[in-house]
């Protein structure tokens, strides 16, 4: 661990916009903090590129970052039953995520390929909360989802979810 | 077209996945209708958590199965897991990933299959009554007549055209004690009817313990309406009934019959269903325990 100025690095958005971030904030990610282990005593003077993440979003997700950079680092993942996990999601990530969808869902493939597990799992549970308690068509219509059954498939599934009718 | 692209689209299924999994399999099957990609997406969820459920570590299966009057006397009985055809295997998995429709159907129609064990704490055995004295004992109960087999003894009079069992199914976890559990859930309970001419009938079937198991569900006695739960038995008639003295021509002869418990099949859909409301009970009522004890209260 270097003591003294934090260190930085720079990321670059796939529309080549350069981001200067401390060290600790990037090293969220596993991608590349594991990166910068492979480098590791190599002089690090170029800007790491991330070519799936545009500069609005990674914006965003270093805000995160920056927000969770003294978090501890989350222990060896146990989903052993998502089932028991509940979608509670902190205040502070809540405000994060009110943003629109599109945003939301590219924050989550953003934090899906940078590798940021917190930040996947605050995005999953902000769309369960969307689609939770909602009806098929209101889901549809909250994702601006086409449903594409006909209408004899949507009838057969209507009867087969029935699983525990006679009850 | 590329304008009119739902922003979820983007999602691969791994994340669908994951947004999903935080749903209980009830909420699940209401989303089904959504579209193909929910359908198919919570269909593979639930073919792993059916696996999951049938052959779950910490939940028990438990069985009670007795003639009314000897309700309070009947030993409860483990059992242990088998199989679940049609889930088990990596070709049943493949085959029934295909998309289509009416995959929701065929894994409601999945049972998974039990063998009960011999009660190793016996509940008759020396527990008085809290009220003072001793149990007596029933005249119908289990008896050890098979080396692996649970047996039970029916007994029809000359009167009588059938004996009945009450069939009681449990989803238990274990507690720190022997009869303590931490949750516990009902997956099925009914009262069935042993009919002389089953019984008659079945008893002209030979053993077939030593086979592996039969995927066939006609010969499997239904402890409730809704099929959740069926027993598999062997009915073996036992030497030990009395020639009657004086029978009437339109009489039957009394009977009596061993009937050895070779399978539990009990509908995998149920077990899951079941398995979430006791892991709902874990999670709501952490500290409080299900005593289940054999007094009379």
């Amino acid at each position: 661990m270097s003591e003294g100025p934090a260190q930085t690095i720079v990321l670059q958005s796939n529309d080549n916009v350069a981001i200067t971030v401390e060290r600790k904030v990037a090293e969220r990610s596993m991608l590349i903090k594991n990166m910068l282990e492979d480098l590791a005593g190599s002089e690090l003077d170029s800007a790491i590129p991330i070519p799936n993440v545009n500069e609005s979003v990674l914006k965003k997700v270093i805000e995160w970052c920056e927000h969770h950079k003294n978090d501890p680092q989350t222990a060896a993942d146990d989903d052993s039953d998502s089932r028991k996990k509940t979608t509670d999601i902190e205040e502070w990530d809540q405000k994060f995520m009110q943003v629109d969808q599109e945003m939301l869902f590219e924050i989550i493939l953003a934090s899906n390929y940078l590798d940021i597990k917190p930040l996947l799992d605050v995005g999953c549970k902000t769309v369960a909360n969307m689609i939770k308690g909602k009806s098929p068509e209101e889901i549809r219509k909250t994702f601006n989802i086409t449903n594409d059954f006909t209408p004899e498939e949507e009838e057969q599934i209507r009867r087969e979810n029935e699983w525990a009718e006679d009850r | 077209m590329a304008t009119s692209l739902a922003p979820i689209e983007s999602l691969p299924n791994e994340i669908l996945t994951s947004i999903l999994s935080s749903f209980s399999s009830r909420s699940l099957l209401a989303f089904t209708p959504t579209c193909h990609r929910f359908h198919n997406v919570i269909l593979r969820l639930l073919q792993r958590r059916l696996l999951e459920a049938a052959s779950h570590k910490e939940h028990r299966l438990i069985l009670e199965c007795y003639h009314p009057s000897a309700k309070f006397y009947t030993p409860y009985l483990y059992c242990d897991y088998i199989s679940t055809p049609g889930l088990d295997t990596e070709r049943d998995f493949r085959s029934a990933n295909s998309e289509a429709t009416g995959q929701l159907g065929i894994l409601s129609e999945l049972y998974s299959y039990f063998r009960p064990l011999k009660p190793i704490d016996n509940r008759r055995s020396a527990r008085p009554h809290p009220a003072g004295g001793w149990p007596i004992l029933p005249p119908i109960g289990l008896v050890d007549k098979h080396e692996d087999l649970v047996c039970q003894d029916v007994s029809l009079e000359s009167h009588e055209l059938f004996s009945q069992l009450v069939t009681t199914t449990n989803l238990v976890k274990l507690g720190p004690k022997p009869g303590v559990f931490k949750s516990s859930a009902t997956i099925g309970e009914g009262l069935t009817r042993v009919w002389r001419e089953w019984l008659s009938e079945r008893a002209s079937f030979p053993s077939r313990s030593n086979h592996a198991t039969v995927q066939t569900d006609n010969d499997l006695l239904w402890a409730d309406s809704g099929n959740h739960v069926g027993l598999r038995m062997n009915v073996v008639p036992t030497s030990d009934v009395r020639e009657p003295i004086i029978l009437n021509r339109d009489e039957d002869p009394p009977v009596s019959y061993t009937l050895q418990y070779e399978e539990l099949a009990v509908r995998t859909s149920q077990l899951l269903l079941m398995l979430e409301t006791a892991l709902d009970q874990e999670l709501n009522h952490s500290g409080k325990a299900v005593v289940i004890g054999s007094w009379v209260s």
